[in-house]
């Protein structure tokens, strides 16, 4: 009986797939305007298969990988983007091969300072009966970029922070990582560069850190924007003798260097402070 | 008398032809520089992208349908489009009846769930994304239909 059950015991995954099948243009769209009045913007939809499709705002933000993370707004928080953005039509439907205009407006509180990120989700919507199986949504976010100074050039006080460098052995050599915050009201390239000196200051090893997003997308810096905390990394493909070196990590940010971070650290498999990583909370600038 | 009132003539006549041999001159090169100007035209292309060919697929096992550890696998091609860099990323959740859920993982090509086209370039080209169910005990899953979700962002950054 138990292996009738058993034979009777059927799942099957079924899958009625239907994803949408369309095209935006711009994906990024720079906005600059007056304070308090409405900035318009417009993007094209078209598709490539008839469905419908449905406009979100959502606010971004960086996570430490250096990618950006989405999250729907909430027009009743006045912190979110979902404020200070007004879609003209958030749902419409399109027959293949049709497109639409999307057009919306901005308006930037009068207290907002520096950059600011939003975006626009354009996705379809799916059907009750789509449901069922594995459904695919494929979204594009149409990101915003918002710069409250009117086209303005105003010298914007750059302040950073680098904190939590540790280091581990790993197979291709050492690995060294920390955290770099922007705490600046706009984004910007990051340039972070590690020196290892002997106690006779001799350069022993240099290395570039980067962000697992810098890294990905194969960029000489990474970018952080306002707000972020994010991890750089990066390997130190040698074979360093174990001893006490001199760590020095210079950050540019935005062309601007910034305080040095400065430690002393010991190098060693065995003496660590963790079985597997060491961390040096030092001191930024010196 | 007649003699001096022809050469006066004579010699306004030339004065007007002069004058106007000079002021077609003028003319002329006035609709030189105007047959010659030049203006300075440009153009900007926004970042495009496209994702299409998602389709419907099915996981299936080749182990005993509803046993204990069962697999099941599917996966389906999809083509990106795009005029510069784009990010993709993907999420999805555990399959579900309702009640009941399977341990599912997805990953989009090699075993990622996010990645970034080539910087600096156009981008058309075909990538693969696949799901993976795993049973847990016979009776920790009813038998019957199950669902899940994808989704699958594509931005700029």
């Amino acid at each position: 009986m138990s292996r009738i059950i058993l034979l009777l015991l059927t799942i099957i995954f079924c899958a009625s797939v239907h994803s949408g099948e369309f095209a935006v243009a711009p994906m990024v769209i720079n906005i600059e305007g007056e304070k308090n009045k409405p900035i318009p913007f417009e993007f094209t939809v078209k598709a490539k298969k008839s469905g419908k499709v449905v406009l979100k705002i959502y606010d971004l933000n960086q996570v430490e990988t250096g990618h950006m993370g989405f999250m729907e707004g909430d027009s009743s928080n006045k912190s979110s983007k979902a404020h200070w953005i007004k879609i003209k039509e958030n749902k419409f439907a399109l027959k293949s091969g049709d497109y639409r205009v999307a057009k919306g407006t901005i308006k930037i509180p009068s207290r907002a300072r520096g950059q600011h990120l939003a975006a626009i989700m354009v996705e379809e919507v799916q059907s009750e009966e789509e449901k069922k199986g594995i459904s695919v949504n494929v979204r594009y976010a149409v990101v915003l970029k918002i710069n409250t100074d009117n086209g303005k050039k105003r010298r914007t006080r750059t302040k950073t922070k680098f904190e939590d460098l540790s280091f581990r052995k790993v197979e291709e050599g050492w690995e060294f990582e920390g955290y770099f915050k922007n705490l600046s009201k706009v984004e910007g390239h990051l340039n972070t560069e590690l020196q290892l000196r002997s106690k006779d200051r001799r350069l022993v090893g240099r290395l570039q850190l980067k962000t697992l997003s810098a890294w990905q997308r194969n960029e000489d810096a990474s970018m952080v924007y306002p707000g972020s905390r994010v991890k750089v990394f990066g390997v130190l493909p040698k074979n360093i003798v174990e001893g006490t070196y001199q760590i020095r990590i210079k950050n540019t940010f935005n062309r601007r260097n910034q305080p040095v971070f400065r430690h002393e650290i010991t190098l060693s498999e065995q003496g660590n402070t963790s079985p597997d990583q060491a961390e040096v909370k030092g001191l930024a600038g010196s | 008398m007649k003699a001096t009132m022809k050469e006066n003539m004579k010699s306004t006549m030339k004065k007007i032809a002069l004058i106007s041999a000079i002021s077609a001159l003028a003319f002329n090169a006035q609709g030189v520089e105007l047959d010659s100007d030049s203006a300075t035209v440009s153009m900007s292309v926004g970042l495009y992208a496209s994702l299409t060919g998602l389709d419907d697929f099915s996981l299936t096992t080749i182990d005993a349908d509803g046993e204990a550890g069962a697999t099941y696998n599917g996966n389906d091609d999809f083509n990106l489009e795009s005029n510069g860099q784009v990010h993709v990323s993907m999420v999805g959740a555990n399959l579900s009846n309702g009640g009941d859920s399977v341990a599912t993982s997805y990953s989009l090509d090699s075993g990622t769930l996010e990645f970034d086209t080539a910087s600096g370039a156009v981008h058309n080209a075909s990538h693969n994304v696949s799901a993976q169910a795993v049973l847990g005990a016979i009776s920790a899953q009813k038998a019957g239909a199950y669902s899940g979700s994808i989704t699958i962002t594509v931005s700029s950054i």
